[in-house]
């Protein structure tokens, strides 16, 4: 539709935005790393203090890149999810994969008795544990989802169904959490705060090749997604197989909504926001070859400020990821919606 | 079902509250941070025994932080008569005989008093390591009476206690009025706010109250204060002071005692430099995880990481664990390794009870020298 | 052009069937103006869905050049009939210009990428059909009149040589509708393509159409206005007291 190369300028701005943002993220945080000793261990030079090192190096760094490809896939799995409900209230988490993350973890945490659930630490560790717990509930939801797709013949009944199994494992969670230990709830709730900074290098990549292959197959989809702009009907008479279409959106949105939860919990507010954010910026196309790689330059940008600020640079103490996202996020959406009524 | 309570104690209390409020207002300067230790206590802030002529007066503290409020609980024998000049939160009719306890520490005093037969009901019963008290769960001798959180009331009544021993926090006064109008004493055990090991371990003297086995428990205690200072002072002659850090990361933040907590105490006493000792909190910190590897990073020991066994799966959860030196030169012990035999921690349930041991065994990994044959009970080194 | 072969449409769930149009046999040449008539709720929605794939026949098929539309795949469909439906609510930020250019999607490459050509044949018929102050303008802020231009110029700009209409001007006033029918007429007559329509605009379906499907309850006609006039059909479309047809000036008056 629209040549990409006529937004050659905007694309700038948010690459430029998002490095900036990045330097600042790695030269911010509780321990003061001055500038120029930040640019002398990424570029690879020895340095006096190692503590330096290994803060940059095995810390902030994953953690910087986690929060732009966490960012960037979710913003892409909720664009998707609007233009496929044709529902501005869409996000990743419509499906209910993140729900089926969470019941998974907290049938870790609080279901299984106390103890044997340690004996599932000792083996693999906590965090695998949970990583794991997180990933087979997704995988649940993703099941059923597809089960239901099978019999559907229209968007909005799969996204009631979705809502539906998000409330119904949202509601399993809640009678766990009534049943757990204070040790085990208080874990679950931090679970639910997500976590950036937990993720080594080695696991980076796997979870990036997995998003990946998420994001190639929404990157596939964008012509169909432009001929759902029409809706349903008028995509298929453009030559849309509706069906295949629908199994290739929900494995994409699974796969970028089920990874980013078990690997960083349930991160909110960036896929519901980004594709907005973006539109209200760019009001002159529509055409996913444009806004797709937008809104996932778009959220990768705001999650990396948001994990700026939750590290409360100069401080010894951090904020939750997630109460940040929505406490800076709504606010600028606000802004902006105002702003475009004048 | 025995009903061992004055019926009148609830319309006597509503006459006589505006007198009890003023009463403790006046005497709130008094007892507005800790109990009178004059008595019997040396450490623990949590609780106080008035000897009278045929009865006792015990008073536990609220544990509820911020609270000034103080329970006081009437001990007398089964025979005497109930003197019926003052409100009580409780009579108590020792020696008890049937409890129903509510946190494994409390069964760890009860059995170094011998009285493990006492214990009739517990919640979640697969926590407790006593290997007498699990004899007497493989008999069914103890009934599982709910959570912790949420005690079964059916079940605890069928079991017909003499005394309900809760360890407070929130619902305590809705536990208190509820039980005690079944006719069930709820007394607060709480020895876990207690900041000083030896305080903690005190707390036997409470229980020697309650089974009639007062001679006992302060013997016990008085044993188990010598041993301690006598191993806070075999440290002394140690003149350099090792570095210490504690605790584990969780998510996205390191979660540590805090300067003043009861770890910190025990880091304390065996003579080493808690890098957080000048914090003054008592409860548990959460710092950056940046903080504490810049802090802590050369600490020659670290101490209580969390639920980490191994070597091998505490340097796979976080790229930063293998920075430190503790964990390069194998310096690091937990109490997670010592587990009952259904899992249960043992540090949880008899550590409160054992300061001396629990100080002896940090000693030992600190120095090995000072005493070589000396075999830890509760800290372990971790696993490969 | 397309073939009705013993076409039975309507709709059946759990086994139970309901029948629309019964047994339509007919057949529409290429380069025709075909209108569906019929009054409110007797099927000529359904059977403009139908015709276009969209739903599954009860019984019979339909043919387009020769192939069953319902056996065809999405793509092959695209590329032989392209839809203008009643659907009204669509994201209010699309561009004029960009929901034009959709209609190319069954010719271009899996990327969607649009080559000059394409460019070319969307400037063209934005020119064709006068709405070249429409083309950078959002959705939102166009009239009803407007919206249905553009999604006209979207249907031609997939090239298709069969275009179905279902209600196209029943938003329109008289102006716009009359200029809408006069597109249609200039595209059937200039380029040759079939152009099946539904509408409750008994009059100008009339004037305009080459033949007309008419649907009655349990009946269906075919055949070119005259042909139908001059069977005597629409005599009886109405009760005489509310409507009369005047085959003179063959069109429905009200009786008053």
């Amino acid at each position: 539709m629209t040549e990409l190369s006529k937004y050659k300028g905007f694309f700038s701005f948010l690459i430029g935005m998002l490095f900036l943002c990045l330097v600042f993220n790695l030269s911010l945080g509780s321990v003061n790393i001055p500038l120029w000793e930040a640019i002398k261990i990424t570029l690879g030079y020895p340095t006096t203090k190692p503590t330096f090192e290994y803060i940059l190096l095995d810390y902030r760094i994953p953690k910087a890149i986690t929060a732009m490809l966490t960012g960037g896939s979710l913003g892409v799995c909720g664009l998707v999810m609007q233009t496929y409900f044709k529902n501005p209230l869409a996000g990743p988490y419509v499906l209910g994969i993140s729900s089926g993350a969470s019941l998974g973890v907290a049938l870790l945490l609080m279901g299984s008795s106390w103890l044997s659930s340690w004996f599932v630490f000792s083996e693999v560790g906590l965090r695998w544990s949970i990583m794991i717990a997180a990933t087979l509930g997704s995988f649940l939801v993703f099941c059923l989802i597809l089960i239901a797709t099978a019999r559907l013949n229209n968007s909005t009944s799969l996204l009631i169904l979705g809502l539906m199994f998000g409330s119904l494992t949202a509601a399993i969670v809640n009678i766990l959490m009534f049943f757990g230990s204070k040790e085990a709830l208080q874990k679950y709730v931090f679970w639910s705060f997500g976590s950036l900074g937990n993720i080594n290098t080695s696991e980076l990549k796997i979870l990036s090749f997995i998003l990946l292959i998420g994001l190639s197959i929404a990157v596939y989809s964008i012509k169909n997604l432009n001929s759902l702009l029409l809706g349903e009907n008028y995509a298929r008479s453009l030559g849309v197989s509706l069906q295949k279409n629908r199994y290739l959106l929900i494995l994409s949105s699974s796969i970028l909504a089920g990874a980013t939860t078990a690997f960083v919990g349930p991160i909110g507010f960036i896929g519901l926001a980004a594709p907005h954010l973006i539109r209200l910026l760019i009001s002159s196309t529509r055409d996913h070859k444009i806004v797709l790689p937008a809104v996932f330059l778009g959220g990768a940008l705001l999650l990396l400020i948001c994990d700026s600020i939750a590290q409360i640079p100069g401080s010894a103490y951090v904020l939750p990821i997630n109460g940040i996202t929505s406490l800076i996020g709504a606010p600028l959406i606000i802004l902006l919606i105002l702003r475009q009524k004048g | 079902m025995k009903l061992k309570i004055n019926c009148n104690f609830d319309a006597v209390k509503r006459i006589n509250t505006l007198l009890i409020l003023g009463l403790l207002l006046i005497g709130c300067s008094q007892t507005s941070t800790k109990i009178n230790s004059t008595n019997s206590t040396r450490y623990a802030q949590g609780f106080s025994i008035e000897n009278k002529n045929d009865h006792k007066i015990l008073s536990l503290k609220n544990t509820l932080p911020g609270s000034s409020k103080i329970f006081r609980y009437l001990i007398i024998s089964e025979e005497a008569k109930i003197p019926s000049t003052l409100n009580y939160d409780g009579i108590i009719r020792t020696p008890v005989k049937r409890i129903v306890a509510t946190s494994t520490t409390h069964l760890a005093f009860l059995e170094e008093l011998n009285a493990t037969e006492n214990l009739v009901g517990f919640p979640q019963t697969d926590y407790i390591s006593s290997v007498q008290i699990r004899k007497k769960i493989d008999a069914g001798k103890v009934v599982d009476v709910g959570m912790s959180q949420q005690l079964n009331v059916e079940r605890i009544l069928e079991v017909d206690p003499d005394i309900l021993l809760s360890f407070g926090v929130d619902q305590i006064d809705n536990s208190l009025k509820r039980f005690n109008r079944m006719g069930i004493p709820t007394a607060f055990i709480g020895e876990w706010n207690e900041q000083n090991p030896l305080g903690r371990a005190e707390w036997i003297k409470v229980f020697g109250l309650l089974l009639d086995k007062e001679k006992e428990a302060f013997e016990f205690f008085d044993n188990t204060e010598k041993k301690y200072l006598e191993a806070k002072k075999s440290t002394l002659k140690i003149k350099s002071k090792p570095t210490l850090i504690a605790g584990a990361i969780y998510q996205d933040a390191w979660y540590l005692p805090g300067g003043n907590s009861y770890l910190a105490k025990l880091f304390e006493d065996a003579n080493t430099n808690y890098l957080w000792r000048d914090n003054n909190q008592t409860g548990s910190l959460a710092l950056s995880i940046e903080v504490v590897l810049e802090k802590g990073k050369d600490a020659n020991y670290w101490f209580a990481p969390g639920q980490h066994t191994s070597y091998s799966i505490l340097t796979a959860e976080h790229a930063l664990y293998s920075k430190f030196e503790a964990t390069q030169k194998r310096k690091i012990f937990t109490y997670a390794r010592s587990k009952g035999s259904k899992g249960g921690i043992i540090f949880f349930e008899s550590g409160a009870c054992h300061p001396d041991l629990v100080l002896k065994d940090i000693i030992h990994h600190l120095y090995p020298n000072l005493e070589p044959d000396y075999i830890p009970t509760y800290f372990l080194p971790l696993n490969d | 052009m397309i073939t009705l072969n013993k076409l039975t449409t309507g709709y059946a769930k759990n086994g139970v069937s309901k029948e629309i149009s019964t047994e339509l046999q007919l057949e529409i040449k290429k380069g025709s103006l075909v209108g569906i008539l019929g009054r409110n709720g007797i099927g000529k929605s359904t059977l403009i869905k139908t015709l276009a794939g969209f739903q599954k026949p009860l019984s019979g098929n339909v043919q387009v050049l020769g192939k069953t539309v319902h056996e065809m795949t999405p793509q092959q469909r695209a590329k032989c009939l392209s839809i203008v439906l009643t659907e009204r609510k669509f994201n209010g930020d699309l561009i004029g210009k960009e929901l034009i250019q959709l209609g190319r999607q069954p010719h271009t490459n899996w990327r969607g990428k649009q080559t000059p050509e394409d460019r070319e044949i969307v400037s063209q018929i934005i020119k064709q059909l006068n709405i070249e102050q429409l083309a950078d303008q959002m959705l939102k802020t166009m009239s009803d009149g407007e919206v249905q231009k553009i999604l006209l110029a979207r249907a031609l700009a997939q090239q298709t040589p069969l275009i179905f209409l279902d209600e196209p001007s029943s938003h329109l006033d008289l102006f716009n509708k009359s200029l809408l029918f006069q597109e249609i007429k200039q595209i059937v007559r200039k380029e040759g393509k079939t152009v099946v329509f539904s509408s409750h605009y008994l009059n100008t379906t009339i004037q305009i159409c080459d033949q007309i499907i008419l649907l009655l309850n349990n009946q269906w006609e075919y055949g070119s206005p005259d042909e139908l006039i001059e069977k005597g059909v629409f005599e009886n479309m109405f009760p005489k007291e509310t409507v009369l047809f005047d085959p003179k000036q063959k069109q429905f008056n009200i009786c008053i």
